[in-house]
């Protein structure tokens, strides 16, 4: 079969979308791990302590007995804190404010302590843990997420182990055997889950250490009331002394140490690390080489996934901002253009049009199409340009002779060429150019040419809206066409940097189109690189709102996809192909200046976006607070119906369909990002595309045809 | 992107004569070399984040990293001798408790180092919170025991 344009050859690039899949599971990934660190993902514990169960199956001598318990080997031994030695113990850490300050203290004092470290902080801040074992002190795991460990089950706990030992391992080189539980105190406070708990740590190989004096400086009490509750009443009783170097303001616990320190130093203390308060030898081993490299990978793991979704998560905000700002703007330029158009352009423009229809195959539609036309009153001649279509579109066309009509046969050359040879053809001084499938207002053309009083204008934009309207496929593109076509229009209006005049309505003055050499096929949006062509020599291009013709939209996922793709792709080229006009002064600085970045940024950048943002709402739903994400999300919902309902009010359009806009949000948002993704890559890569042309049904005239007489 | 693809438009102002000549399609790189490059980037790159992403997850799923140190446990004499200076011979004496009964102390538990992870220990260990009115709980218990998790407040 004969192609319709020269450049179908290669297929649309697929290779991508493992890129984009693979890119997209990636950042799942490190939403995960960052939620893992955050404790936004994991649940079990991580809300906190659980409400203690009966404690009838902790022995005794283990519920009376020492804070260090060793459950190791099925052993069941408690260890009480040497006499006259007290050994300081830091909780939660590395903390890259309060631990340093800690460090600073104890370095002052020379005095050595011992750090319960959480793993994804240890991860997150691998040179204080460095930091803190290269000072003389021990360190021991505080798991790595710091979860309640008696409410875990066996794989978590075995999992909070290990992650914790790795990223201490890479980070410090050395190996712990001591263990804190998370939310843990007083051997006595043991109740029949945590003792159940410590039994598999035993069982892990770890030396579970609680405390016999917890200094409660988390609850922020006062640092004399800290102070208080670590000085024992009277003698020198063993310590081992709980208190904490992150999760909150710990000012407090740095002052409280900075005061005990001497105070317990002049009592006799002797400051001892946990395995020194025991009497027994060190618990750190050097670090297997094996282990400390998993540390590594989960230290970069941890520390990327915080890069990536911090940076993200800007990103995001930066863009939803643009977003809102972007419908503000429209808005307030909208109100402004349509007061500011309320009155005539000047003296009514009469004078007579040619009428230009390009068809290739348009037999389903272009009888409705001519009949519209011919129901305009302005003065025109009409010519159609077959542009080597094998149905009976030229039979059809010929019947309408006798009204005037012309047809116009050439050689399938596809569109631009089309209108070209139309044009070439053509009498009047203004051309007026629509698709073969598109149904006129019976004023469209009239109110089309007004603008061209002013002499200055070489080009007008109709207003196109959407004609088969059934289906929520339907819906979502009329919405899209009032919503968001013609806002834009309006602002494009005003700040003087239209680039497009849509090939279903526009018109154009003879000057402008010879000025810049007719229609170009070096894009697959012929009309916008014509009107960006047309602004760049020194005309403008104004939006005429009440020149109305209706189109027909594509009726399948199929058919939108390949015209968006198209679309897309066109406006791509011909911004790249206008490019420098970003330099120029004059309306072509107007467009490059205004019109192109706006472009870039709204058309394309910030939708390249949205699949990320679909990605943090589905890690959100799972795991985040569903309550917020629904509030942002029905409030950008707001916002969009609000600028929805004025456009439709503007355009003078029922309100009623705009109950399908968050319905938009499910298949129509995806579709038009995957086809940008798909556009983007295409232009980068620059393969050839072929033509994508959907198939007509006619659908204008049955239901556009019915609109022309019923309106206006 | 259009910023990433190089000038095969012609000169913007200069467009031809349709009649004439047919400029070259914008963004089309006739000679396939752009695709073929950024292909292979592509694939690097997929290769690449691949093996790291695998490598990350080994770390997450791998099996359990048990504490090299087998610290040896001090012997009662040691202990035995603070007890004399404190006075207070039930804080400071190592307590051996017999397995306890009932609760199923893990028989097959692991050698000291903790290398396995035996499935049945803590399950075993773990008494059910549910049965007869087993429900005691130590008054003053649940603020003693609640330390501050490092989510609590600050996110840092």
């Amino acid at each position: 079969m004969a192609g319709r344009r020269r450049a179908a050859r290669a297929v649309p690039p697929r290779a991508h979308w493992l890129l984009v899949a693979f890119s997209l599971i990636s950042l799942f990934g490190m939403l995960l791990i960052y939620g893992l660190v955050h404790h936004e993902v994991g649940g079990e514990g991580s809300s906190g302590p659980h409400i203690p169960v009966s404690s009838d199956q902790v022995p005794a001598a283990i519920a009376q007995g020492g804070p260090v318990i060793d459950t190791r080997g099925g052993a069941q031994r408690s260890y009480p804190a040497l006499p006259g030695h007290i050994a300081l113990s830091f909780d939660d850490g590395p903390d890259p404010q309060w631990t340093p300050q800690v460090l600073a203290v104890l370095a002052k004092y020379h005095v050595p302590a011992t750090f319960f470290l959480v793993g994804g902080r240890v991860a997150q801040n691998p040179q204080l843990a460095r930091a803190e074992v290269a000072a003389g002190n021990q360190v021991g795991i505080h798991t790595f997420t710091h979860d309640d460990l008696a409410m875990a089950s066996e794989w978590r706990r075995s999992f909070e182990f290990s992650q914790t030992q790795s990223v201490i391992d890479a980070a410090t080189g050395v190996s712990t055997a001591l263990l804190r539980p998370p939310y843990s105190s007083e051997p006595d406070s043991l109740d029949n889950a945590d003792w159940a708990a410590l039994r598999d740590a035993g069982a892990h190989g770890y030396l579970v250490v609680l405390t016999n004096r917890d200094s409660e400086d988390w609850m922020r009490p006062g640092v004399a009331r800290i102070v208080a509750n670590v000085l024992p009443a009277q003698g020198t009783p063993g310590l081992l002394v709980m208190m904490h170097d992150a999760g909150g303001d710990r000012s407090q616990t740095v002052a409280a140490l900075d005061r005990l320190i001497p105070l317990l130093k002049a009592r006799g203390y002797t400051f001892t690390t946990v395995s020194g308060l025991i009497g027994a030898p060190s618990p750190q081993t050097p670090a297997v080489s094996s282990q400390q490299w998993r540390g590594r990978v989960l230290i970069l793991a941890v520390q990327s996934s915080d890069f990536t979704v911090t940076a993200l998560g800007w990103i995001i905000l930066v863009a939803g901002v643009l977003s809102i700002l972007r419908l503000l703007l429209l808005l307030g330029t909208a109100r402004r253009h349509a007061r500011r158009r309320r009155g005539p352009w000047g003296p009514p423009v009469w004078e007579p049009v040619s009428v230009i229809v390009p068809a290739y195959n348009e037999e389903a539609g272009i009888e409705a199409t001519l009949i519209s036309l011919l129901d305009n009153e302005h003065p025109m001649e009409i010519i159609v340009v077959d542009d080597g279509s094998t149905d009976g579109t030229s039979a059809i066309v010929r019947r309408f002779a006798n009204d005037g009509v012309r047809l116009i046969r050439q050689p399938n050359a596809g569109k631009p060429a089309a209108l070209n040879n139309g044009m070439a053809n053509a009498r009047g001084r203004i051309m007026v150019l629509l698709d073969g499938d598109t149904v006129f207002a019976p004023d469209a053309i009239h109110q089309l040419v007004q603008p061209f009083s002013d002499p200055g204008i070489g080009a007008v934009s109709g207003n196109a809206k959407v004609a088969n309207r059934t289906g929520l496929l339907g819906r979502w593109q009329h919405i899209e066409y009032v919503v968001g076509f013609n806002l834009d229009r309006r602002f494009y209006d005003l700040a003087g940097c239209m680039p497009t005049v849509p090939g279903a309505i526009g018109a154009f003055r003879r000057e402008a189109l010879a000025d810049v050499g007719g229609l170009s096929d070096s894009t697959l949006a012929e009309d916008t690189d014509l009107t960006m062509a047309i602004i760049r020599a020194g005309w403008r291009v104004v939006y005429a709102q009440d020149a109305i013709a209706w189109t027909e939209a594509p009726a399948s996922l199929g058919q939108l996809w390949k015209q968006r793709y198209r679309w897309s792709y066109g406006t791509m080229q011909a911004m790249w192909k206008h490019r420098r006009s970003v330099f120029d002064g004059g309306g072509s600085g107007r467009l490059g200046r205004r019109g192109l970045p706006y472009l870039v940024l709204f058309q394309i950048l910030l939708p390249l976006l949205a699949p990320l943002v679909d990605v943090f709402a589905v890690y959100g739903l799972i795991f985040g607070d569903v309550v917020k994400m629904t509030e942002v999300w029905l409030g950008f919902l707001a916002v969009q119906t609000a600028a929805g309902w004025y456009a439709f009010t503007l355009d003078r359009e029922r309100h009623r369909v705009l109950w399908s806009l968050p319905l938009q949000q499910f298949v129509y948002r995806q579709l038009m990002y995957l086809v940008l993704i798909q556009s983007a890559v295409t232009a980068v890569i620059g393969t050839r595309l072929r033509w994508q042309r959907m198939d007509r049904q006619g659908v204008a005239r049955a239901l556009g045809g019915d609109r022309v007489g019923g309106l206006e | 992107m259009p910023a990433s693809a190089p000038a095969t438009a012609p000169p913007p102002g200069s467009e031809p004569d349709v009649a004439d000549v047919v400029p070259a399609p914008v963004f089309v790189d006739a000679t396939g070399r752009r695709r073929r490059a950024i292909r292979t980037t592509a694939f690097a790159f997929i290769a690449l984040v691949g093996a790291y992403g695998v490598a990350v997850a080994l770390s997450f799923l791998g099996g359990p990293v048990p504490p090299n140190a087998l610290l040896p446990i001090p012997g009662p004499p040691s202990a035995a001798s603070g007890s004399n200076s404190t006075g207070k011979p039930d804080a400071s004496t190592p307590h051996t408790v017999a397995a306890h009964a009932g609760s199923g102390t893990p028989t097959g538990t692991a050698p000291v180092s903790g290398l396995t992870n035996s499935p049945g220990s803590s399950q075993a260990a773990s008494p059910s919170p549910s049965p007869s009115g087993d429900r005691r709980v130590p008054p003053g218990k649940v603020g003693k025991s609640a330390s501050p998790g490092p989510s609590s407040g600050h996110g840092h």
